[in-house]
């Protein structure tokens, strides 16, 4: 395996092997918890572009396997502590590494993966490069790195405003539920790290019932005034929103991936 | 919803005696349970018969009765203390099975006392098997086709529909108890007939047998609101068929995809919904590795050892969040105590790999069937955490005490590829080295999945080791990169140098850090100072230390990994008070174990925890962290003690008695010297190597001699020979394996055996009390119904042990705890055995005596003197209570285990029994150890040579109580002879199938006791080990020494029932 190496824009650095896609990846550098589906973590849309770190000590375990539901978007860069490209599973149509490779992801392990999270959950996600060699240790962004969310997906609010102007049921989830925060004026702002796992507490406010939900997402609703809605569900953990019932229009958004919910009730 | 308004004195019952499937992790369960309850205010009372627990702690509950787990004695207790609650699922399944039955019977409701925990109908739907079913089936859920039967007919009829091999499952048992895997319709007679015995209602489960299936475990928590998370998923490296207690277990799942995994995640909260479960469960499943079937096998609605693993790996502690569910908080009311800010609804994320491996007591049953199957045979295990999962089974191997510290094992290099090969197919203990050996021979991955039906993804990682071995092994030198891969796959540098043959010289060595448990993959910041070790560039406990620094000084005390026969829960009662001392005198206390099941790693015990193995390096690293002001060996048992030398080597301060007391006390030489000094006979006796010079020393002492090794733990490998056969049979086994230390050969002396415990200051010494044993010498003391205190002791004879005592506690210089044993033979008191360190007998005689003796040690340790705590020199005054313990075995569950008692130890755990006199005492440590006192009934009698003048006065007391006496050949006509009416039975192969033939006598019914002594035992082929197994396996108590019978008989006279006796709140002793 090639050496390869993290460096984050404050200047540390980590030093590992490479795998998957060759080639240097910039995005930001951020954590995800789930122990199972790394497949479905790194295909998530709200990735894109993002280089994701597994706190799983293993990854790659159990292959790659073709879901009709697999997304066509993916994260840029994925850093492991093991990468396993040996998969046992009986689905399982490849390894890891062939898929980055395809996808053209970059990959980064071999690495302590616990003292990159903490470093990210005390300096806040951050923007970093994987490259496969290094020189002066520098990491330079030629542009800097969009924050503002509503900059950032500036279409897709828009596209959401119109259909919340067209009298149409809304059940929104996930990055729609932002898109549709922001499009009914709601103030969105970028988390320290997020939340990305799939154990985070949820409390529906209505009933005191709580889900464990699965998340994956760096921005979140600030506060919803009262005429717009009213939040329904908050993170049992940190108190941010997770769900709003919009009172002007037939509209529910919620912040996780609502599938699950479902299936785990 | 806060703490319920209608709840003020909650009952907990506890688990009992440790007997196989249900041991420390219940200790742990109940502790935890009866802090968190009087946290809230409540008013605890508590009934365990098992004295060596915490939660028998005085400070654990507001009254304890320590007394027989019988439905009698509990409901007595209820009526004496009124409680308004009682707790049902912390106690184990002897807790459970109790509760419901106070339930059902409606006594409950009668009493005013609510069920807390799991109500009746969630037990029902959990554990009958029809109603499981049901319940199964009305949510969708599959469970493998089976079907409840009664009858060994029924059994064979359905076992024909489903088609064989097919597995038996008795209801209402603990560990599996009476089950197995049959693959023939003959087999399956035994088994199912065995089964109906065993379940208390003569339910089991005949079930289609899924060999290969992957085993799947989920721990589950749900509050009253319906809110319920998986605390940890589990998988067994071993597919279904082996117990999961048995088997090689690692947390979290590592072989699911997400797909099937959320499958069985979603299932696990289904059933745990549609059972109504309010609090801790355990469900597991059985997955079929090329597809999504699935089925369920078992749920237990109750804290459990699974529950107790799952809380160790995670963090997560499920029997307090469990307990504070019963009492009415919900979920999202509890903190998280680990992280101190989140809420015990998130599911715990892990970052690390886990792995728990069983200890199993087969060094000790030489004889024993090493076979795994359903029924649970390990007697404890260890648990380890890696960052990969190379390093967490290399440290679980080392860890679980087996004397590698590689998967290699050394008997398996002898074999020939093809035996290996065939040995594969065996599932047995030995099965993961026996794969690591066909591995180290070039089988394939494919090969041995196609056998052993492990995932590949298991065997891949044992190659991984079996590869860098090779490459260590190879002679090309030792790089710093494969050593670097080598510390990441968790080798010790002392097993890189046997392995490469090369030193270090030349390598730039890594040390161990260590990172958090935290719960969530490290997502928030940590409170609690756990960690475990591993080969990375940040430590986070030394971070934690820096961050924390209290200015106080710090001890670290070693703890005494996994429980096996002989190293109990005791050492871990006396670990954790040790720690507790320690706080108290302002002192960080700190500590290293790897057992899951205790209270001492719980990680609100000590100041700091460590998870690691006991061994000399992985020690070396956590002082190097810590940088500790002292180390406390004396508390955990021989695991802790071996730690000694090395610890006095890199110059750690050790506390108490000096290393060099220690190492005289157990080397032969060294340790007759200091007797001769102190003017102390002992049994003469002498050291051998070999088969020849043990018959000459045998000779020249005269027969019996007592054979053992030096430095023994719980007599193992330990025999009275009576003859040269005996002597060479012995010398064979144990010449087997390589002596480093030579083999002892003493005389062996029948008389009283006398234990004492004292402390000592290093100038004074305290007695709390002397106790004396029931059978005479020659039983293992850890076998003996034990009493405090002596009963039979003259007072010169008392004067003398106490005047030995205190010159070998002074000549040892002794600070802190000793346990001698002492045999009294024809007026004279011989010294047999000294151990300068805690012993079994701590935890009752502390208890008993009201001196708590771990305290008392502890502070001597410090410098506080016996005197500045205000106790005078000497012999403690003796209580005004008699308390008896006894023994408790596990035979059921070892085939093939001689059940005779002799110098090796057997017994898995104890009870107490507590009264004003001896008599009830006795009788109560009899009840709770599950003897059953019969009126009426049958005694058969079968015993050796010596034993038959003594036999008559024993069945002549069994018969005035109107018991027909039986009895085999030679025993029959001493009876007679003696006008002791005896009907004549048939040995063995006499007349195998006469009505008379002492099998089928025992098979009948007609037989409540038997007492069987024989001058050989151990091998199964024997007739008087046959009949013994034959009672054990009938549920008919076996007596095997004429004391224990005399005592039992001594009971039986009194004809009293648990209503005459007086329930004891040791509280107020």
């Amino acid at each position: 395996m090639k050496k390869a190496w993290l460096i984050l824009q404050d200047g540390t650095k980590f030093e590992g092997y490479s795998f998957g896609a060759d080639g240097d990846v910039t995005g930001e550098v951020v954590f995800a918890t789930n122990m199972t589906g790394f497949q479905e973590s790194l295909t998530d849309p709200n990735c894109q572009g993002q280089i994701l770190v597994q706190t799983f000590p293993t990854v790659g375990n159990v292959g790659i396997n073709e879901e009709n539901s697999i997304s066509e978007k993916n994260a840029a860069g994925l850093i492991v502590r093991e990468y396993c490209d040996e998969p046992s599973n009986f689905r399982e149509k490849g390894t890891l590494g062939e898929f980055m490779k395809q996808r053209g992801i970059t990959g980064l392990c071999g690495i302590d993966t616990r003292k990159l999270t903490r470093h990210l959950r005390e300096h806040g996600s951050m923007p970093g490069t994987i490259q496969l060699t290094i020189d002066n240790g520098q990491l330079t962004i030629n542009e800097p790195m969009k924050i503002d969310f509503t900059e950032i997906y500036a279409n897709e609010i828009a596209q959401m405003k119109k259909r919340t102007e067209s009298n149409e049921t809304i059940f929104a989830s996930e990055q729609e539920h932002l898109f549709l925060a922001a499009a009914m004026g709601c103030e969105i702002y970028k988390m320290k790290t997020g939340h990305r796992g799939n154990n985070q507490p949820v409390i529906d406010l209505r009933t005191g019932k709580i889900h464990i939900t699965r998340q994956n997402h760096g921005y979140a609703v600030k506060s919803v005034p009262a005429d717009v809605g009213e939040v329904i569900l908050e993170n049992v953990n940190d108190r941010t929103i997770e769900g709003i019932k919009y009172k002007n229009i037939p509209a529910v958004s919620v912040q996780f991936n609502a599938a699950e919910v479902e299936l785990c009730r | 919803m806060p703490l319920r308004k209608d709840i003020h004195k909650v009952l907990v019952i506890g688990s009992g005696p440790i007997v196989i499937g249900q041991a420390a992790e219940f200790d742990y369960a109940g502790t935890q349970a009866c802090r968190a309850l009087k946290k809230e205010g409540l008013e605890v009372v508590l009934i365990n018969s098992n004295p060596a627990t915490i939660m028998t702690d005085k400070n654990m509950a507001d009254k304890i009765y320590i007394e027989p787990l019988t439905l009698d004695a509990v409901k007595k207790i209820i009526k004496i203390e009124k409680p308004d609650s009682l707790l049902s699922t912390l106690g184990g399944q002897t807790g459970l099975t109790l509760s419901m039955q106070l339930a059902k019977d409606g006594f409950l409701a009668q009493n005013n006392v609510k069920l807390l925990g799991a109500k009746p109908e969630t037990i029902d739907k959990a554990e009958d098997r029809q109603m499981f079913k049901d319940t199964l089936e009305s949510i969708g859920e599959p469970c493998i086709p089976s079907k409840v039967v009664e009858s060994v007919e029924a059994a064979l009829d359905f076992a024909k529909v489903i088609t064989y091999p097919v597995i038996v499952r008795p209801a209402f048992t603990m560990g599996g108890t009476g089950g197995g895997i049959a693959q023939t319709a003959e087999e399956l007679e035994t088994i199912a007939e065995n089964g109906i015995r065993s379940s208390p209602i003569g339910q089991i489960l005949v079930e289609k047998c899924i060999s290969g299936w992957k085993e799947i475990e989920f721990e589950v928590i749900r509050d009253s609101k319906g809110n319920a998370i998986t605390v940890c998923s589990m998988e067994n490296i071993d597919p279904v068929g082996v117990h999961t207690g048995d088997s090689i277990v690692v947390a979290p799942c590592v072989t699911l995809g997400n797909k099937e995994f959320n499958m069985l995640r979603t299932s696990a909260l289904n059933i745990v919904q549609a059972l109504g479960v309010e609090g801790g469960c355990n469900v597991q499943f059985a997955l079929e590795p090329n597809s999504f079937d699935y089925g369920v096998i078992e749920v237990n609605p109750r804290v459990s050892r699974s529950s107790a693993l799952a809380s160790k790996a995670t963090g997560y502690p499920i029997a307090k969040v469990a307990t504070r569910i019963a009492i009415g908080y919900t979920l999202d009311e509890i903190i998280n105590q680990v992280t101190g800010t989140t809420y015990a609804c998130s599911e715990p994320a892990l970052d690390y790999l886990v792995v728990k491996f069983p200890k199993f007591p087969f060094d000790k049953f030489v004889y024993a069937k090493k076979t795994l199957g359903t029924q649970m045979k390990a007697t404890g295990e260890v648990m380890s955490i890696g960052t990969s999962f190379e390093s967490a089974i290399m440290k679980a191997i080392r860890g679980a005490e087996l004397g590698m510290d590689t998967l290699t094992k050394p008997e398996f290099t002898k074999l020939s590829d093809d035996e290996i090969i065939a040995k594969l197919s065996d599932i047995d203990v030995d099965r993961l080295f026996c794969i690591f050996e066909a591995l180290k021979r070039g089988v394939s991955v494919d090969k041995i999945n196609e056998i052993t039906w492990v995932d590949k993804w298991f065997i891949r990682k044992f190659k991984n080791l079996s590869d860098i071995e090779k490459e260590m092994a190879n002679g090309l030198g030792l790089t710093q990169e494969l050593y670097n891969r080598a510390k990441n796959y968790g080798y010790l540098d002392k097993t890189i140098i046997e392995l490469s043959k090369q030193n270090l010289d030349n390598i730039n060595r890594k040390s161990m850090v260590y990172k958090t448990v935290d719960t969530c993959a490290a997502e928030f910041a940590a409170d609690t100072p756990y960690f475990y070790s591993t080969y990375d560039d940040e430590n986070e406990a030394a971070e934690f230390i820096e961050k924390n620094n209290t200015g106080k000084k710090k001890i670290i005390v070693f703890g005494s990994g996994p429980i096996r026969i002989g190293q109990g829960i005791e050492f871990d009662y006396c670990s954790v008070h040790c720690v507790w001392a320690l706080k108290e005198l302002g002192y960080e206390a700190i500590i290293c174990n790897n057992n899951p099941e205790t209270v001492s790693t719980d990680f609100d015990t000590g100041d700091r925890l460590y998870f690691d193995p006991l061994t000399p390096e992985d020690a070396d690293s956590i002082l190097a962290t810590e940088k500790p002001d002292g180390v406390v060996v004396q508390f955990g048992g021989q695991t802790a003690i071996k730690l000694t030398k090395h610890l006095q080597k890199i110059g750690a301060n050790i506390l108490g008695t000096p290393a060099e007391s220690i190492d005289a006390a157990e080397d032969r030489e060294k340790f007759d010297v200091l007797l001769e000094q102190c003017g102390i006979p002992r049994p003469e006796g002498s050291t051998v190597f070999t088969t020849e010079e043990a018959l000459t020393v045998a000779e020249e002492l005269g027969y019996p001699v007592l054979l053992r090794p030096s430095y023994v733990l719980g007599g193992q490998n330990m025999i009275i020979a009576h003859c040269d056969d005996d002597v060479s049979e012995y010398m064979d086994i144990i010449t087997a394996t390589k002596l480093e230390n030579p083999v002892l050969v003493d005389k062996y002396m029948q008389g009283v055996e006398v234990e004492v415990d004292a402390i000592c200051d290093g100038t004074d010494f305290l007695i709390p009390g002397i106790m004396e044993h029931i059978e005479r010498a020659g039983v293992h003391s850890g076998d003996s119904i034990s009493v405090y205190p002596t009963q039979t002791l003259s007072s010169k004879i008392k004067k003398i042990i106490v005047d030995y005592t205190e010159k070998l506690a002074k000549a040892l210089k002794v600070v802190g705890l000793v346990n001698i044993q002492y045999v009294v033979h024809d007026n004279q008191v011989y010294v047999i055995e000294v151990n300068p360190r805690s012993s079994r007998t701590v935890p009752y005689i502390s208890k008993v005596t009201g001196v708590p003796m771990v305290d008392i040690a502890v502070k001597a340790m410090l410098g506080v003197s016996l005197k500045e705590q205000g106790y005078e020199s000497g012999v403690f005054p003796e209580s005004g209570y008699i308390a008896v313990k006894v023994p408790v075995f596990s035979f059921e569950k070892l085939h093939d285990v001689d059940t005779q008692l002799g110098p090796e130890m057997k017994s898995t755990g104890e009870v107490l029994g507590i009264a004003k006199t001896f008599d009830e005492a006795l009788f109560k440590g009899l009840m709770a150890a599950g003897v059953k006192m019969f009126s009426e009934g049958g005694v058969l009698f079968t015993v050796r040579n010596n034993d038959k003048p003594e036999i008559i006065e024993i069945a002549e007391r069994f018969e005035r109580l109107g018991f027909k006496l039986y009895a085999t050949g030679g025993t029959a006509g001493v009876l007679n002879r003696n006008m002791v009416a005896a009907n004549f039975a048939f040995k063995i192969n006499e007349e195998p199938n006469h009505e008379r033939n002492v099998i089928s006598l025992i098979e009948s019914g007609k037989i409540q006791y038997v007492i069987s002594t024989s001058e050989t035992g151990r091998k199964p082929a024997l007739d008087s080990v046959k009949i013994r197994r034959k009672s054990t396996e009938r549920g008919v108590a076996c007596l095997t020494s004429l004391d224990t019978a005399s005592a039992l008989l001594k009971c039986l006279e009194m004809n009293k029932t648990i209503d005459d006796v007086e329930m004891i709140d040791i509280t107020k002793i």
